[in-house]
């Protein structure tokens, strides 16, 4: 049996410098949690100034390539602007961090996070 | 055994224990010598003497047993010896009747052959355990039939180490003339068993997990009327035809041998497990919301099974390595389901997927007992702290 696991799925389990909750307090916080039938469950917080992510944060119940899923985008997109998380393509997660095929799904569960997440900015930005 | 930080410490022996260095040159021995490969079927001179190895090792199994040596019927191991107890005892009284009893907590190689009975219109009753995961001997007791031809029960589970009172199963089944069918995989070698005191008839060992060779285990088939078999194949007379086919004589010999000093261990090795068992326990059991499983009273002490709220069984998995341990989470598992042992004793999916199996060996040392303890803190821990609050308490059963 191959390991499943890649040395940046594992480096991300052991270290995820993201997990935890927002440091500081920002012009918008937002938060939003998703879970699955698996009892799966992924949490993502936001930071915001005007346009840019100045923060980003996750809680999860899940497996290591979900925890490491979460780690990697967190990382990525943290000083971007927020208009970019629509750029986030599981895809592209599954191949940096060597996902084997069978894991896939529990990446779609970030998807549906981070979709969550660009809809409750987008609402708060129109309020 | 000392270990460095990355070093593998294995806790896994209630899957497979390493074959005893005795073991191994006895089984060279047979493999090294000029006519050891002799066929035990043939009947010159080589022949005859691998037969008379094969002879010596049934005894000294039967021993362990305290059985008569042609009540050993020797097989692949234990998953083929299950098999062959209750395909072959089912076939051979289906005139008698068709009704079959056993439980939902048994391993795969009982619970599949019952299930493939049931496709070829057997009809079986499956009882479950209690919380304990104890079986209530009233509870079988109800479920007996007139038509019912036999029962299977183990004794040690593999998951949990709960120990079936199989004494009373067995008085039960034999006070209704129904054989009695026992997977000891788990118990024998390790825990004393008498069949001279217990009236079971049938039961399924193996050698791997009691430092013999992989690849080698024995149905124990009682000399009394009523207790005969069908076989699964056909082919010859070895094994008084219940499981014709050449002996692998090397096999047997490292059987024989691993079955002779598993006896002159036994009592050491459970003291040493139980030691061991209660270091670790009280090294972990001030966690929040962490669950044994399984009655603490009626287990083997070579088996500790433990559940953490809040945790992810497969990130346990990963947490806790180095320690090489068993885990009931579905990820873990080639069935792709989480334990249906732990559901069945009333654990939810979420205990029942956050479950490790702690199993020791006889050179399993404190040292290792404490690397287990500082990693199943540290990964409980760790997986905590990333989980979202109120998540923790949520899932426990």
């Amino acid at each position: 049996m191959q390991d499943p696991y890649s040395n940046r799925v594992r480096g991300y389990f052991v270290n995820p410098v993201h997990a935890g909750n927002l440091q500081k307090s920002y012009s918008s916080d937002v938060s939003v949690t998703v879970d699955d039938r698996q009892g799966n469950t992924i949490q993502l917080a936001a930071g915001i100034d005007g346009d840019t992510l100045q923060e980003l944060r996750f809680r999860a119940l899940a497996c290591p390539h979900l925890i490491a899923a979460a780690e990697y985008f967190c990382g990525r997109f943290e000083g971007r602007a927020t208009t970019s998380l629509r750029e986030f393509d599981p895809r592209e997660t599954v191949r940096e961090l060597q996902i084997p095929v069978s894991k896939t799904g529990r990446i779609l569960l970030l998807e549906d996070a981070i979709q969550l997440l660009r809809q409750k900015i987008g609402d708060n930005s129109h309020s | 055994m000392a270990n460095s930080a990355n070093q593998p410490v294995y806790l896994d022996y209630a899957a497979t224990t390493p074959v005893d260095a005795a073991v191994a040159a006895a089984m060279s021995a047979c493999l090294e010598s000029p006519l050891g490969f002799a066929n035990a079927s043939s009947s010159h001179v080589a022949g005859r003497q691998s037969a008379a190895a094969i002879e010596h090792a049934r005894t000294q199994l039967a021993a362990l047993l305290n059985a008569k040596p042609h009540e050993i019927v020797f097989t692949s191991g234990a998953t083929e010896s299950n098999n062959l107890a209750i395909f072959g005892a089912a076939r051979q009284r289906a005139r008698r009747g068709r009704h079959l009893v056993t439980m939902t907590t048994e391993h795969k190689a009982v619970t599949e052959c019952f299930e493939a009975l049931e496709r070829e219109g057997f009809e079986v009753t499956w009882l479950d355990p209690e919380v304990s995961g104890l079986l209530d001997p009233v509870r079988l007791q109800s479920a007996l039939r007139d038509d019912t031809q036999l029962v299977s029960i183990m004794h040690v589970n593999n998951e949990t180490g709960i120990v079936q009172d199989i004494e009373s199963i067995a008085a039960i089944c034999r006070a209704r003339n129904i054989l009695y069918h026992s997977d000891a995989a788990q118990s024998a070698g390790k825990l004393a068993i008498d069949v001279n005191k217990l009236p079971v008839d049938l039961l399924s060992l193996t050698a791997h997990k009691f430092h013999g060779p992989q690849g080698i285990g024995a149905l124990y088939v009682a000399d009394r009327p009523g207790c005969r078999l069908a076989p699964l194949i056909y082919g010859g007379p070895q094994e008084r035809r219940m499981r014709p086919g050449t002996q692998a004589v090397h096999q047997i010999i490292g059987f024989g041998l691993a079955a002779e000093l598993a006896a002159a261990r036994q009592v050491a090795d459970v003291l040493h497990f139980r030691k061991l068992r209660e270091r670790l326990w009280q090294g972990i059991r001030d966690l929040p919301d962490i669950r044994r499983n399984g009655a603490e009273v009626h287990t083997f002490p070579g088996i500790l099974n433990v559940s953490a709220g809040g945790v992810d069984g497969e990130s346990m998995m990963l947490g806790v390595e180095p320690l090489c341990v068993a885990s009931g989470a579905a990820c873990n598992s080639q069935s792709g389901e989480s334990s249906y042992v732990l559901r069945a004793m009333g654990c939810s999916d979420a205990s029942a997927q956050s479950a490790i199996r702690f199993s020791f060996g006889r050179s399993t040392d404190n040292s290792e007992i404490d690397k287990a303890i500082e990693r199943y803190r540290w990964a409980v821990q760790h997986l905590r702290s990333l989980a979202p609050s109120g998540v923790a308490t949520a899932i426990r059963a």
